[in-house]
């Protein structure tokens, strides 16, 4: 397991879920590809703040509490995007209950009025 | 480097194939269900991972969180919409999408092995070195972070794998919260708030009054 | 005494003069006022008296030298302006506003009762002060803004009676004829401008071609462009059908833009740059045009029938004298000359305007028998005719048989032909001019003004322009004492300013002394103190006695004959012309040059080849070109638009592949 390995799979489910965001036809398909992506970048931000050590301590500053804290980054950006996500699905998932209501449809490709 | 044994290392690679394999599944079935289903799988899987990674608290807070939560919310929007089988877009949709994303992969995948990632070895400072490879730190007082190293445990073996790494991560993550990244955090829950009253605005039913008397035809 | 200052108040005064009758007499006064007359007669008195000081000063002095100003400044761009006040300039300041001063008094009482009477005056003073300011150019630029300047007052005063049309054209044929041989000159400018920017300035010029700093091949090019500038001005063949039609000025404008003024810009330009002509190739051709413009346009003279028309062909062949004189060499003559002939024209003309006052019509076989009722004009009008046919000892006598003596003397074959061309000038002018006093003043009265209307009405033609009703007697004073002086002038002042002999405190050729050896820019003196340039230029002419008497005995035969043909009857003019119709035909149609102008050149050749091709051009292939290219525009895009279907999807796959297409520059080429 080395960082290079982690940042393959992060990538790779990254990939994934680019791939069903663009190529699957219904709308709540979609949105779960999404959240897939979500979590593969933040697999690489904790990835790197357990193999990175602190930028603090890499520069040569001295140790101290907030520098060694530092190397915690990575899960602080994980906590924040998580609830961002959260946050997100919830919205999103809104919308295609309106989408739902106003066409009786939650496809995709029906929702193209700003075409051209 | 960090040693790593390779229980662990069999671990991570079991969770990795379970995550993708079943995000895979997510972006392929025709069925939303089954779709639904292996996205929570997926994010158990991503969650095992964190564990592997030293992230315990993240891990936590993904399997709550997303597992618990959003998996959920999921599955209920695939009931309400009863939006049963519809599957992919025709298939040069597919191949573009497809090589779209092989391309990213691509991409990432070259950037992470062509990049000099630094490692617990670029650490100059002595102290810095001894505290990360060798000891036990108790740096100020109340106030204390933890690196393991020769700490006064009896998991000795955990010890030597982990070097360099924070064992304690709930604690110092919090302090962390609190303290840097202040901010951030109380921004968060305002957009939670905001995402909480946008959510129930775009739910609302639509008001009846005036649309009924126009004639709702074209609604 | 006389400063810079002075010298730019004579081009000041006329210039006031016109601002203030055109803005402060138009606006407030009216259009009708006799103050503007009063204006511009003070000014260009003002003008008068500054030209003889200056003339003063530069006769006990020698060329004034005065500094160049600097006009524009701009990159490589560096024009200058300034005063050339040089022996040539202080004559024809004296000249320019001497007649000018003539014409304004005369044209007092003339333009009386003109509704237009203010802006006659305006426009006199602004063409004075354009000619003014072009004899006192020291920069080629500053004499080409000038020249200009000198046409448009001349296309404002010929076309002075707007309403009607036939002035309104011939305004604009004088206009464009002369623009046509401005475009020559300003080809001459730029060449000479292209060769070395310091040649603008005149002293400058006359300097390097002294130390022979310029090519003849520069000075051939240049003196063409020049020479093309003054064939247009001067009416010179092929130029010179515009003067004609001219005379539907006032007859006052013509005495002075047709006489002494605008015209002789044309001589005054290759005067000016004599030691350019000199230097190039071009000296033949400029004496055998003005040869050929002298007999060719006398032949129209002979068979004209409106007296200003007559004027008008004698001038034209009078500056082909000029020329031819220029040409072989003759600087002084040619000066003196146009000296000479200034006033004796402007006499004529301005009998020619009396004349239209007593009879009411300017065509002369509607003439006759009014020598009785006002022999002031008519004694006037005879002096200047015999000093135009060239009797001694007459001013014309003196100045014409100096250009042909120059010309027998110079030798060459152009200058043989160019003198047997003078010659037969001289017998058909003195016969033109004695028709035309005979027709006018001898015989019968024929009718005027009321007897030419009757006869236009009966014959069903349209009624001539211009005629007024005839009121016998004799002009007011206004009009008869300039007539009067000018005769004065054109008795003695050819003799008196440059005597063959000594005659009291004028030394002999005093003229002719004066503008070429005390010019010593133009004529420098040699290294041992000799003049042999000026010499050569007529400095000093020995008095060729067979000339003089040939060219006497023609003018006596030119006037014999006309005096047998109008007043005795003995050989009858119908019978001659019917004998040579042909020859009569073409003569009295100019040679068809006008319809060569404006059928071929103009209609043929301008309008349907030129402008059809032109216009073809612009509709297929410009439009065409603007047409495609805004299809063009507008499909790509629409083909553009083609990327935006509306798919979610679609957009997401652009930002893929743009942000794999931005990461993979990165890692390319960092």
């Amino acid at each position: 397991m080395t960082i290079e390995n982690v940042l393959l799979v992060s990538g790779a489910l990254f990939a994934i879920g680019a791939y069903g965001v663009v190529s699957r036809r219904s709308l709540v398909t979609v949105i779960m590809s999404l959240e897939l992506m979500f979590n593969g970048v933040v697999i690489a931000a904790v990835a790197f703040s357990r193999f990175t050590p602190a930028a603090a301590l890499l520069n040569g500053d001295p140790l101290t509490a907030e520098a060694i804290r530092s190397a915690l980054t990575g899960h602080a950006f994980a906590i924040f995007v998580t609830a961002v996500a959260a946050g997100e699905a919830a919205l999103a998932f809104a919308l295609v209950f309106a989408m739902y209501r106003a066409s009786e449809s939650v496809e995709i490709t029906d929702a193209a009025e700003m075409k051209n | 480097m960090m040693e790593v044994s390779s229980l662990t290392t069999f671990a991570f690679w079991l969770a990795s194939a379970m995550t993708l394999g079943l995000a895979v599944v997510v972006v392929t079935q025709k069925d939303v269900f089954r779709a639904a289903i292996a996205l929570a799988g997926s994010f158990l899987g991503v969650g095992i991972l964190y564990f592997i990674l030293s992230a315990e608290f993240v891990g936590v807070v993904q399997i709550l969180v997303y597992v618990g939560a959003i998996s959920v919310l999921m599955a209920f929007a695939v009931m309400f919409i009863q939006d049963i089988a519809s599957g992919s877009r025709p298939s040069q949709g597919r191949v573009i999408g497809a090589t779209a994303a092989a391309l990213i992969f691509a991409a990432l995948a070259f950037t992470a092995y062509n990049t000099e990632w630094s490692s617990i070895d670029d650490i100059t400072d002595p102290v810095a070195v001894a505290a990360m490879t060798e000891g036990y730190v108790e740096v100020g007082t109340g106030d204390y972070a933890l690196i393991s190293g020769e700490a006064p445990t009896d998991s000795n073996e955990v010890v030597s794998e982990n070097r360099g790494v924070l064992v304690d991560s709930t604690s110092a993550l919090g302090v962390m919260l609190i303290r840097e990244y202040m901010l951030a955090f109380e921004i968060i829950g305002l957009l939670l708030v905001a995402a909480l009253i946008g959510g129930l605005l775009l739910m609302r039913n639509p008001p009846s009054s005036s649309k009924t008397e126009k004639g709702d035809a074209s609604a | 005494m006389v400063t810079e200052g002075l010298v730019w108040l004579i081009i000041a005064l006329p210039i006031a003069a016109m601002l203030v009758n055109g803005v402060l007499v138009r606006a407030f006064i009216g259009s009708n006022s006799p103050y503007a007359g009063y204006i511009t007669v003070a000014a260009i008195a003002g003008s008068f008296v500054l030209s003889l000081m200056t003339l003063n000063k530069v006769m006990s002095d020698g060329t004034m030298h005065i500094e160049s100003h600097d006009w524009i400044a701009i990159g490589g761009l560096n024009l200058t302006f300034g005063l050339l006040v040089d022996q040539l300039t202080s004559i024809m300041l004296v000249v320019v506003s001497g007649v000018s001063l003539l014409v304004q008094i005369y044209g007092q009482a003339y333009m009386h009762g003109d509704k237009s009477y203010t802006r006659y005056f305006t426009f006199m003073a602004l063409f004075t002060a354009s000619m003014i300011g072009l004899v006192l150019s020291r920069n080629l630029i500053q004499i080409f803004v000038f020249w200009e300047l000198v046409g448009v007052s001349s296309y404002l005063l010929i076309g002075f009676w707007m309403d009607r049309p036939s002035a309104a054209a011939a305004a604009k044929k004088a206009f464009l004829m002369t623009r046509f041989g401005d475009f020559g000159f300003l080809l001459g400018i730029l060449y000479l401008y292209s060769r070395n920017s310091s040649y603008m300035d005149i002293p400058t010029l006359y300097h390097a071609i002294e130390t022979h700093e310029v090519a003849v091949a520069v000075a051939t090019w240049a003196s063409l462009g020049l020479l093309a500038g003054a064939i247009g001005k001067s009416a010179q063949f092929p130029l010179h059908n515009w003067l004609p039609d001219a005379m539907e000025g006032p007859t006052s404008v013509s005495a002075l833009i047709h006489s002494a003024t605008m015209v002789t810009a044309g001589v005054f330009l290759v005067a000016r740059f004599f030691p350019l002509f000199e230097h190039s190739d071009v000296m033949d051709l400029v004496a055998l045009i003005g040869g050929l413009t002298a007999v060719f346009a006398a032949t129209m003279g002979l068979v004209a029938n409106d007296i200003k028309r007559v004027l008008a062909y004698s001038t034209v062949s009078q500056l082909g004298y000029m020329m031819l004189a220029l040409g072989v060499g003759a600087y002084a003559p040619a000066i003196f000359h146009l000296y000479t002939h200034a006033f004796f024209k402007a006499a004529l003309f301005l009998g020619a305007g009396s004349v239209h006052h007593a009879s009411g019509t300017f065509n002369m076989n509607y003439m006759g028998g009014l020598k009785q009722h006002m022999p002031r004009t008519y004694w006037g009008m005879v002096i200047a005719s015999l000093s135009l046919a060239g009797l001694f000892p007459l001013s014309g006598f003196w100045s014409k048989d100096e250009i042909l003596a120059h010309a027998a003397e110079v030798g060459t074959t152009t200058g043989s032909v160019v003198l047997v061309l003078g010659l037969v000038a001289a017998l058909m002018t003195a016969f033109y001019m004695f028709r035309a006093i005979f027709l006018t003043f001898h015989g019968e009265w024929k009718g005027g003004g009321e007897k030419e209307e009757q006869d236009a009405e009966e014959q069903g033609l349209p009624a001539p322009v211009g005629n007024a009703h005839s009121h016998f007697g004799e002009s007011p004073w206004l009009m008869v004492g300039p007539i009067m002086l000018l005769a004065v002038l054109a008795i003695g002042i050819g003799f008196f300013s440059n005597p063959v002999i000594d005659v009291g405190s004028i030394d002999k050729h005093a003229f002719a002394h004066y503008v070429t050896v005390e010019n010593h820019e133009v004529f420098p003196h040699d290294a041992d103190g000799g003049h042999s340039k000026a010499d050569h230029a007529g400095a000093a002419p020995e008095f060729n006695s067979i000339i003089a008497g040939i060219s006497t005995v023609l003018a006596l035969a030119g006037i014999g004959l006309a005096y047998l043909m109008y007043i005795r009857g003995s050989i009858s003019p119908e019978a001659m012309g019917a004998r040579f119709q042909p020859i009569y035909n073409l003569i009295f149609r100019k040679y068809y040059f006008d319809e060569l102008y404006e059928n071929v050149v103009v209609r043929r050749g301008f309008y349907k080849y030129l402008a059809d091709a032109l216009r073809w051009f612009d509709e297929h292939w410009i439009d065409n070109a603007n047409v495609h290219l805004s299809n063009w525009v507008s499909r790509i895009g629409k083909s553009g638009a083609l990327v935006q279907n509306g798919q979610t999807q679609t957009y997401a796959i652009g930002m893929v592949v743009g942000v794999v297409a931005v990461v993979a520059a990165f890692l390319l080429w960092g």
